[in-house]
């Protein structure tokens, strides 16, 4: 049975509906992203699951039952906020004793259960400070060793990086990964950075406009992403508007700017035009024009090459008025590329997707 | 050197814009206090006449259990005044920082209201409720024993008093309420706190500068409050700011009159720097704006 279920979960304000028929499950000790721009609904959606919204229409079940009428300190889902909300007039240790000590449990115990979570997130040497004292990565490291002290079966994650830089993120991103599985509770994390969202995730759902539009494993939603804007919501992406056309060998292909691309994918369904997904790591660049013309290959002038370290963004302009990224990963003796050479690029057949436009 | 004087020379400028302002403070409080300061230390004749200086009067008050009795009613006014409207200004601080907007609107018209109406017009009104055959005893008339008239009565100004001040309370706690960070309340209610525990745990401690800079403002206006005590109080109930009335314009005491207003405004500094040390120490308070 599923941990956490959502079944057509809705939220108005006004005349706006923020979150719209939202149905998914999480299962036990899953860890869920929630990936959406601002005003997906993410958050609306976050809130409701922590009982600070109540949804329009829908269900909420924790276990097959249903948390609609529990009030918010009867949930026993913990929470993570983007600004951690931690008590200001209260040490390090009283915070993340808060929980505890609200259920009156005996004194010992507390400072037990305390000092053990203070030690998982590496805070015993502050527990006397004030948040004000800490510094960022400290106080969200408080805000996550005061939910999880509760030991709840359930913990969301509201965007609780967003304010860090980023060399800090993915050390936290590591830790928190690692305190799930660790500790198997299962956790929703809500947030807008799709690189976030696919390293946590043991599955990915996509919000656009209050709506789900994708729920999958990382990979299956960035490789096959059911819509063009949820392509281009995880990375960069050459989305080509193609018509299709009957090959001579009968397979069907595609044309863009008169040129031909192969794919392995199906095209029964598509009609005259079908969008095809091809991304930019997948495309190979060499110098120099094309010997001759093939199927997934075409030439083109470089119009730009932003250098990223690991990798090489290039901007590649072809005849017809079509431009093409290119993901170069740079290697120990690349060859020189300046704007305004003439370059071949090409890519497998594998990499060619027809997603619905 | 020609830096520095540069940054002197921009610094002076700066101050200028504030002299005019800073003129006026010295001709209206700073030399009318100094000649009090002075004029307390002088001998009383007879009516309207001086003689030499000495510390006779600052004696007789401190030592006559009718003007210590004075101050002490002005100290107990005015904390009772304090207490009273932390007590009813908390909520409707509360909820003009958390309430609907259409709740907001009509606390903010029935607070402030009363800032803009004259004192004087105020205290009729509330003579009119109080008056022995006024609304309260009309009310009041069958359950208990004939007219409980609240006028001449400590609890009379007490009231009113409290209804004058009320509005500087609401506004310095409104300050600390509204800048709270609501996330906090939701994130102690998932911890499992009920709405009575988060607003003892979290929301009273975290507002509590709040109401002791309400307080102490209350407190040092409600020492000198006079038209509210003069009219309400008349004579049968009277404080230090009504006694300095009748000393100086009645009984013609300047010396005594002036020594009662030093110890007052003396009372009320203090006040004041008891507040500012308080207010500096928990990195100000919603009460620094609106004290200035």
């Amino acid at each position: 049975m599923a941990e956490l279920e959502l079944v057509g979960l809705s939220k108005r304000y006004g005349r706006d509906l923020v979150l719209d028929d939202v149905s998914l499950s999480v299962q036990e000790g899953e860890l869920v992203t929630v990936l959406g721009q601002s005003g997906s609904g993410k958050t609306t959606m976050l809130r409701s699951i922590a009982g600070f919204v109540t949804p329009s229409g829908g269900d909420i079940l924790v276990h097959g039952r249903s948390v609609l009428n529990a009030p918010i300190n009867q949930r026993g889902i913990g929470i993570v906020f983007q600004n951690y909300a931690l008590f200001p007039h209260l040490t390090v240790r009283q915070n993340v004793g808060y929980g505890l000590r609200v259920r009156r449990l005996p004194r010992h115990e507390i400072r037990e259960r305390v000092d053990r979570e203070l030690e998982r997130v590496l805070l015993s040497a502050y527990a006397d400070r004030k948040p004000a004292q800490l510094s960022g990565g400290q106080q969200q490291r408080v805000a996550v060793a005061r939910a999880l002290v509760l030991r709840p079966r359930i913990v969301l994650f509201d965007e609780p990086f967003s304010n860090l830089d980023a060399m800090l993120r993915e050390s936290l991103r590591r830790e928190l990964r690692d305190l799930q599985k660790r500790l198997r509770f299962t956790a929703m994390f809500v947030t807008h950075d799709q690189r976030e969202a696919m390293a946590l995730a043991d599955r990915v759902a996509v919000m656009r406009g209050g709506r789900l539009v994708q729920m999958g494993a990382p990979t299956d939603v960035y490789e096959r992403p059911a819509h063009r804007a949820i392509a281009e919501l995880l990375g960069r992406a050459n989305l080509l508007d193609c018509q299709t056309a009957a090959g001579e060998d009968g397979r069907a292909l595609l044309r863009w700017h008169g040129h031909t691309l192969r794919t392995d994918d199906d095209l029964g369904a598509a009609g005259d035009g079908a969008c095809v997904l091809l991304r930019p790591e997948h495309v190979a660049v060499r110098p120099g024009a094309p010997d001759a013309p093939a199927p997934n290959q075409l030439g083109g002038v470089l119009s730009s090459v932003e250098y990223h370290g690991p990798s090489r963004l290039a901007v590649i302009s072809e005849p017809g008025g079509g431009t093409l990224l290119a993901d170069l990963r740079s290697g120990p003796a690349d060859p020189y590329l300046a704007p305004g050479d003439p370059v071949t690029a090409s890519w497998p057949s594998a990499a060619v997707r027809v997603i619905d436009a | 050197m020609t830096a520095g004087r540069t940054r002197g020379g921009a610094r002076r400028a700066a101050w200028l814009p504030l002299a005019p302002v800073l003129t006026l403070y010295a001709i209206q409080f700073v030399v009318p206090m100094a000649l009090v300061a002075v004029t307390s230390f002088r001998r009383h004749e007879s009516a309207g006449q001086m003689g030499g200086f000495t510390t006779d009067n600052f004696t007789k008050i401190l030592q006559d259990p009718y003007y210590l009795g004075m101050l002490g009613r002005s100290l107990l006014l005015a904390g009772e005044t304090a207490v009273l409207t932390a007590v009813l200004g908390y909520p409707i601080a509360y909820a003009l920082a958390r309430g609907p907007r259409w709740l907001k609107v009509v606390l903010l018209v029935v607070v402030m209201v009363p800032l803009m109406t004259s004192s004087v017009v105020r205290s009729f009104g509330w003579m009119v409720l109080f008056a022995r055959d006024g609304l309260f005893s009309t009310l009041a008339g069958p359950l208990g024993d004939g007219p409980a008239g609240l006028m001449y009565t400590s609890t009379g100004v007490l009231v009113a008093t409290a209804h004058v001040l009320l509005p500087f309370m609401v506004l310095t706690l409104y300050g600390v309420l509204d800048r709270l960070n609501p996330t906090l309340v939701h994130a102690s209610m998932n911890l499992g706190a009920s709405r009575t525990g988060t607003f003892f745990r979290i929301t009273l401690p975290l507002s509590m500068n709040g109401v002791v800079a309400g307080m102490l403002l209350v407190f040092a206006t409600a020492t000198s409050a006079f038209v509210t005590p003069q009219l309400i109080g008349g004579t049968r109930y009277r404080v230090a700011a009504t006694e300095i009335y009748e000393q100086s314009i009645n009984l013609l005491n300047w010396p005594l009159a002036s020594a009662m207003a030093v110890l007052l405004v003396a009372i009320a500094l203090l006040t004041m720097a008891v507040y500012t040390r308080l207010s500096r120490d928990t990195g100000g308070s919603g009460a620094t704006g609106i004290i200035g």
